[in-house]
């Protein structure tokens, strides 16, 4: 009798455990393959100071050139999200610094606080962050320099070698080699920061201020001169 | 070879292989709804790596606790293997239509089987249902993006950490067997001390409750270069070190080594008793 009673009861759990795992299942979701997704995430853009800009931006010129890696490259696709994780595809036009790189192979880059993020306490309710360093992420189709921090073998997502910014800097140092334009980005309220994600598709930079726009051209005009472009 | 079946079959029955078995399921039950409450109807974003949810891992809430009761359900199951059977004159009759030797040897083998499928089926089982119930996700529960460099480093710390670069996927099934593999000779340890000789039943568990505490003991003195805590060894995703890897086999050596040792002891002295 004990015997059946235990048979019955590891089986019923089993199964008890397996209907709520499939009516589990499908109560998730996944917004970063919705198409409003841009809609609902949030992105930072720079505070209101050029002090603090040009602080960050002297940072980068002086240290720019111990990074190891400087390549033009066109990404294949937009920015890719995986979960949490956010990455560019892109194939590499030009190899300025750094080995282990030939032209036209297809690299991964992504940089630490490409992230997104959700559920955290003080987040609203379904709202979704993602920052991009306060640098529009690369677009399909357009050359850019990026340079390049570091390189890591990604064994959860891709499976390649994964090159990263260096996220000392403030700013991601991806600079599109086309000429561009950027609009000043009000911060919705006094409180943070972010910004619609939406509402910064046609910046190359995220910035508050016509001033800081200037600042930021200039410095881009210096990173490229400084790379022989 | 029959003869072992049949002791797979006796041991598998046994109430104490379906006690610890049921404690094994109930453990499991209580992380995946305890997971269930915590993660249903989460979007992609906040979900993470499924195996790094399981009730081995040591992001699981109870790991803990479960880890400090760990010393003496790894006794329950086979440690009392030759003691009931010399409580219940099941020896006498066995040893009748059997010599010592088959007897031992086909009763380390069907332990051995019975405490494996103890520990492992509950886990493999649960590794399949996490795999049904939560979409693929990548995300460490640390939190460090899985592209940091950080995070990459501490993959390394994780025990076999090639077997979790060539494939994660793959990784939890390969640490369940590992684990298993290391229970269940700590269980068969108990069942090799019961054959020296005993007066208390209840004292058998004693052995392996004072030689894993002793090794959490050792690291917390640092009195060795190397991490030896039962602990970090058992609980998976557990940042050790690099080179840890030769410890937990050394130790699954010496088990087997003091098992099949104790046991041709105790073995050849019953057999000089016999004459």
């Amino acid at each position: 009798m004990l015997n059946k009673i235990y048979k019955i009861g590891v089986i019923a759990l089993m199964v008890i455990m397996l209907i709520v795992g499939v009516v589990a299942r499908f109560s998730f979701t996944d917004m970063t393959k919705d198409d409003s997704v841009k809609d609902v995430t949030l992105t930072a853009v720079f505070p209101d100071s050029t002090f603090m800009l040009d602080e960050a931006l002297w940072m980068i010129e002086n240290d720019i050139d111990n990074e190891p890696y400087a390549f033009i490259v066109t990404p294949v696709s937009d920015y890719e999200l995986h979960s949490v994780t956010c990455y560019v595809k892109a194939k590499v036009v030009e190899v300025i610094k750094g080995e282990g790189v030939k032209a036209e192979e297809e690299i991964y880059i992504t940089r630490s606080g490409w992230r997104m993020y959700t559920g955290w306490e003080g987040y609203e309710e379904g709202e979704f962050h993602l920052d991009q360093g306060f640098v529009s992420h690369m677009k399909q189709g357009e050359e850019y320099l990026v340079v390049l921090h570091e390189k890591v073998y990604d064994v959860e997502i891709t499976n390649h070698d994964v090159y990263l910014f260096n996220q000392d800097y403030l700013l991601t140092t991806a600079y599109n080699l086309a000429e561009t334009e950027s609009k000043p980005i009000r911060q919705s309220n006094e409180e943070n920061t972010y910004v619609s994600y939406a509402r910064t598709d046609d910046s190359e930079f995220l910035l508050q201020t016509e001033e800081q726009i200037l600042s930021a051209y200039k410095y881009k005009r210096n990173i490229l001169e400084k790379f022989g472009l | 070879m029959r003869e072992i079946v049949n002791q797979i079959k006796h041991e598998i029955g046994k109430k104490n292989v379906k006690i610890c078995f049921v404690a094994m399921m109930l453990y499991v039950a209580l992380n995946f709804f305890i997971n269930i409450k915590t993660y249903y109807g989460a979007d992609m974003v906040e979900l993470y790596r499924s195996s790094k949810l399981t009730s081995i891992s040591g992001y699981a809430p109870y790991i803990h606790y479960f880890m400090q009761f760990l010393p003496i359900i790894v006794s329950i199951p086979v440690g009392f293997a030759f003691t009931d059977d010399k409580d219940n004159n099941t020896l006498v009759m066995i040893r009748s239509r059997m010599s010592w030797k088959r007897y031992t040897v086909s009763k380390l083998i069907a332990t051995f089987v019975a405490g494996m499928l103890v520990f492992m089926v509950p886990l493999v089982f649960e590794q399949l249902l996490y795999l049904i119930t939560f979409p693929t996700a990548y995300e460490d529960p640390s939190n460090w993006g899985v592209l940091t460099p950080d995070y990459i480093q501490s993959i390394d710390t994780y025990l076999f950490s090639g077997v979790y670069k060539s494939s994660p996927n793959l990784y939890p099934f390969f640490y369940i067997l590992i684990w298993s593999f290391t229970v269940t000779l700590l269980s068969m340890l108990t069942m090799a001390v019961s054959m020296i000789g005993y007066k208390l039943k209840v004292v058998l568990l004693l052995p392996v409750y004072v030689l894993m505490n002793l090794s959490v003991l050792i690291d917390s003195y640092k009195i060795l270069d190397h991490l030896i805590g039962y602990n970090h060894y058992l609980t998976m995703y557990n940042w050790i070190s690099e080179d840890s890897n030769p410890v937990i086999i050394i130790v699954d050596l010496i088990l087997v080594v003091a098992i099949c040792l104790i046991s041709t002891i105790c073995m050849r002295r019953d057999l000089i008793n016999a004459k």
